[in-house]
């Protein structure tokens, strides 16, 4: 039986090995000269940094939290008009990547941007540093607290406010005393993985110039790689702590009472307007302003054309080359992913137990630790080994085997349901008619494992079309996927350029973003609740109920 | 939902009240509709104050969404509801349901799991009398003094509805609503809660309405049970008057067993298949009359074959054939006949009602 014998547990261990590589070697490199980490970690050059980290990670989480549970309360309690449609708006901002969000503010507010050239506002305030990577990372991370506490209201039992306001308390009184207090699992574990998010993001607070871990890293990688892999080191074991202590929230937010009828909806009154503002400033800010910045200059662009001939802009046939790039790369990452992870799933879902648990626990460390950190321990690994995995530096292998322990996570999740939706009687009836091993797995198990897996697999290929450090870092020269000519776009000022790239990556984000991540979650709001009900497909790898990771 | 009036928070009272007890609860003319579907089709209540009225209906009739109605927790479309002599929902009139000073007990606990069972208790009252004697006084009510520094958590199914009862009573609620607050609890416990409840609502002077769909349970609870069928009161009386003298077949048949046999009237007198009956209001011709299978008793004769025994142990059901007509008949014990047995019936009860065939 898969996941019963020996070899099975040999198989799902050996394939494990990859996911612990990037942080056991960061243990190993970092122990072996345990001067130079102390003389990192010691003084400014880790100070600084970290507390900026921290610092942008808190305060971005505390303004997700809030602005995501007012807006599930304004849309799951309130007698606003279009519930569904304000739902689903307010995911959207997760398909914008955090790097394509700083290059939308930077490129409103650059000279002759939007905002100069279309408003007529020629006082342009300074959005680098802290407040620009602030504003960029809390509009878009805001979804990650909004989906979850959207599930956690859906499935509280409405006696609880239609108590509270019986006993007197007005609205606002029930939010505060009621709502907060029982959506707090939710509210937690969202904030928490916002919190992940920032720390790991490298894109939007490297464009906006603040100088986070992650940009001291990668600053440092090259001419102080000592420094360069301590930071990462702290970097990695902040990141872990904080999934484990995700985990461990979200874990207690599972327990529901039973649910009876629909709840209380709140008439808006004269607080219609400020309820309706609210809501679409945050779209318009999140969603509608970023994609707007965008088009507005790729418009431009090819209105005024360009004098560089290999711009895309003089010749939108450029285009092909990185989008094909990016869906090769993605497609195989995300069935090397499948075929990678399915005899972990199959061994710590049938066979309950420490080992089961561990190598699960084990791929969700390499979702953890950031995408930065994980391609740069590749690089030092291949750079510092000789032979043959030497030779795998900045090329493709190497590229999609970082893409794979970086996302795998995504696929564990869908792909641990997909087996343990496959009931374990099917396999015995299949055994008594006699088929062998192969055949019950191909003919019962497969078939019946395959729309979980799919999910799966479509998780990590919308991860990898928008990965941005790892493919910087791993790519082999000459290679450019959508992210990386965004990037390079943005970092010469050729917003046209950058833009154009940045709409077709939000663009195919955006599709697999529905399919996967947002039908599935509007589905399950509109099923018939019943207690304990949660979105099935595209619970995050750490557990909670959140539509999509953290992919910085 | 749409195109409602806007909240007004204070309204006029009801001009024209003569009973001199007062109502504590009434409601004219309340219609709502839901999802195309009318719910309640003009419900006229009036609750004297300090008695509780049971709300008696099978599920679906409507009387969860009258009871909401009347919290405040939904809004009629048409129709007036009056607590207290002032108007709480009109035709431009709709107080929010936090000022309406009325208490509710629902079908679960509906605890806060996050506070103390004092903390609950406490919860509807001002911020100064939140730790007071007050939370232990209600406590002390339903019978848990003591627990205020528990969790809910670590009580019983139902001993966390007593803490819901006791939060609703220490509020001093207007009014008390109670929507089939034993129906997830098992049978003996029912059983226990059902008297404690009604000793407690008495001893407290509350004014209560009490929805069930168990009759037992409406007839133990309620001073008067108002019997809701399709969204309108079908009857509103004393269980009594209810059981013995039902308005119309609905009520005959969902109240209790219920024998309806065809019958030739004659003023008060009405010739059934089970000898004369007589008549609580005079009718002629052919009618149905209702009779309870206890109100026949067995006796020596030819008149009925007995087709099958329903024992249930303390009583047993005689099912017979009298003329070609079934007829249930209710006795104590086990009866001595078997099925095919011939034997007489004769009426025994208090004057019964007859619907015209």
């Amino acid at each position: 039986m898969i996941g019963r014998g020996w070899g099975a547990t040999a198989l799902a261990v050996a394939l494990t090995v990859p996911f612990a590589l990037p942080f056991a070697y960061l243990l190993v490199r970092n122990a072996q000269d345990l001067g130079g980490l102390w003389d990192a970690v010691s003084d400014d050059r880790l100070v600084g940094p970290l507390l900026r980290s921290l610092g942008l990670g808190i305060a971005v989480s505390a303004a997700a939290a809030a602005l995501g549970t007012g807006a599930a309360w304004l849309v799951a309690r309130t007698e606003v008009r279009g519930r569904r449609i304000w739902a689903l708006l307010l995911c959207l901002p997760l398909v914008i990547p955090s790097f394509v969000g700083a290059v939308a503010l930077i490129a409103a507010f650059s000279p002759g941007g939007l905002v100069e050239d279309a408003l007529g506002i020629s006082w342009l305030p300074e959005l680098n540093g802290f407040l620009g990577a602030f504003i960029v990372l809390t509009l878009l991370t805001y979804p990650y607290v909004f989906l979850p506490v959207m599930a956690r209201l859906r499935t509280l039992s409405p006696a609880l406010e239609e108590s509270a306001r019986l006993l007197g308390r007005r609205p606002a009184s029930v939010f505060m005393t009621v709502v907060v207090p029982q959506a707090r699992a939710a509210i937690a574990a969202g904030a928490l993985l916002v919190f992940l998010y920032v720390i790991s993001d490298f894109g939007a607070v490297q464009l906006l110039r603040y100088d986070t871990l992650t940009r001291a890293i990668y600053a440092d990688r090259l001419l102080d790689p000592i420094t360069s892999m301590a930071l990462s080191l702290v970097l990695g074991l902040l990141a872990v702590t904080v999934v484990a202590l995700e985990r461990r929230s979200s874990r207690v937010g599972l327990r529901d009472q039973a649910r009876a009828g629909s709840p209380l909806m709140l008439p808006l009154g004269r607080a219609a307007v400020a309820a309706y503002g609210f809501l679409a400033l945050v779209i318009g800010f999140a969603l509608v302003a970023p994609i707007a910045v965008l088009g507005y200059w790729a418009i431009r662009g090819f209105v005024r054309g360009s004098t560089d001939s290999a711009s895309v802009i003089s010749d939108p046939g450029l285009i092909t080359g990185p989008l094909l790039s990016t869906v090769g790369v993605s497609v195989v990452a995300a069935l090397v992913t499948i075929v990678m992870i399915l005899p972990i799933a199959f061994r710590s879902v049938r066979r309950a137990g420490r080992l089961g648990e561990v190598l699960a626990g084990t791929v969700v460390g390499g979702f953890a630790l950031p995408g930065l950190v994980t391609a740069l321990a590749f690089v030092f690994f291949t750079l510092s080994t000789p032979g043959p995995l030497g030779a795998l530096y900045q090329t493709l292998p190497l590229l999609v085997l970082a893409y794979v322990v970086h996302h795998g996570a995504l696929a564990l999740g869908a792909a641990q349901s997909a087996v343990a939706g496959v009931p374990q009687r099917l396999d015995d009836a299949a055994r008594i008619m006699g088929r062998s091993r192969l055949r019950r797995f191909a003919g019962v198990e497969m078939p019946l494992m395959l729309p979980g897996l799919a999910a799966g697999a479509g998780l990590v290929l919308l991860s990898t079309a928008k990965e941005l450090p790892a493919t910087l870092l791993l790519a082999p020269p000459g290679f450019s996927t959508l992210a990386t000519k965004v990037w390079q776009a943005a970092e010469l000022a050729a917003f046209e350029e950058a833009a154009v790239f940045a709409l077709v990556l939000v663009a195919i984000s955006g599709v697999l973003t529905w399919f996967l991540v947002v039908r599935p979650a509007l589905r399950s709001w509109s099923d018939r609740p019943h207690p304990g009900a949660a979105p099935t497909q595209g619970e995050s790898p750490t557990g909670s109920r959140s539509p999509e990771p953290t992919t910085p | 939902m749409e195109n409602r009036p806007p909240h007004i928070e204070m309204c006029p009272a009801v001009p024209g009240r003569s009973d001199p007890r007062g109502s504590a609860l009434s409601t004219r003319g309340i219609q709502r509709v839901l999802g195309g579907n009318p719910v309640l089709r003009g419900i006229d209540l009036d609750v004297p104050a300090g008695t509780v009225l049971a709300l008696l209906g099978p599920s679906g009739c409507g009387k969860t969404t009258l009871l909401r109605c009347i919290a405040g927790l939904d809004r009629p479309d048409a129709g007036m509801i009056a607590v207290d002599d002032f108007t709480v929902s009109g035709p431009d009139c709709f107080v929010p349901a936090e000022k309406r000073r009325i208490g509710m007990v629902f079908q679960e606990p509906a605890l806060f799991p996050n506070r103390t069972v004092g903390g609950n208790v406490g919860y509807g009252l001002p911020r100064a009398e939140r730790g007071g004697p007050k939370v232990e006084r209600a406590l002390a009510l339903v019978g848990l003094s003591g627990s205020a520094d528990r969790m809910p958590a670590t009580l019983s199914g139902g001993q966390q509805q007593r803490v819901s009862l006791a939060r609703a009573l220490a509020a001093e609620p207007s009014l008390i609503l109670l929507d089939e607050p034993f129906s997830a609890l098992d049978a003996p416990l029912r059983a226990e809660l059902r008297g404690e409840v009604r000793r407690l609502l008495a001893a407290a002077g509350a004014t209560a309405v009490f929805v069930t769909h168990d009759q037992e349970e409406a007839f133990l609870i309620g001073d008067q049970v108002a019997l809701m069928l399709e969204g309108r009161i079908a009857q509103l009386g004393t269980p009594a008057d209810l059981y013995e003298r039902p308005a119309s077949r609905a009520v005959a048949t969902f109240v209790g067993d219920a024998n309806l046999l065809p019958a030739e009237a004659v003023g008060d007198v009405a010739h059934t298949p089970v000898g004369d009956v007589p008549l609580a209001r005079p009718a002629h011709g052919a009618v149905e009359v209702v009779i309870r299978p206890e109100c026949i008793a067995a006796c020596r004769g030819q008149d009925a074959v007995v087709e099958r025994i329903e024992y249930y142990g303390h009583d047993a059901v005689i099912v017979t054939s009298s003329r070609g007509c079934p007829v249930r008949c209710r006795v104590m014990g086990r009866p001595p006949y078997d099925t095919g047995d011939r034997i007489g019936l004769e009426y025994v009860g208090e004057p019964s009602v007859a619907f015209s065939a």
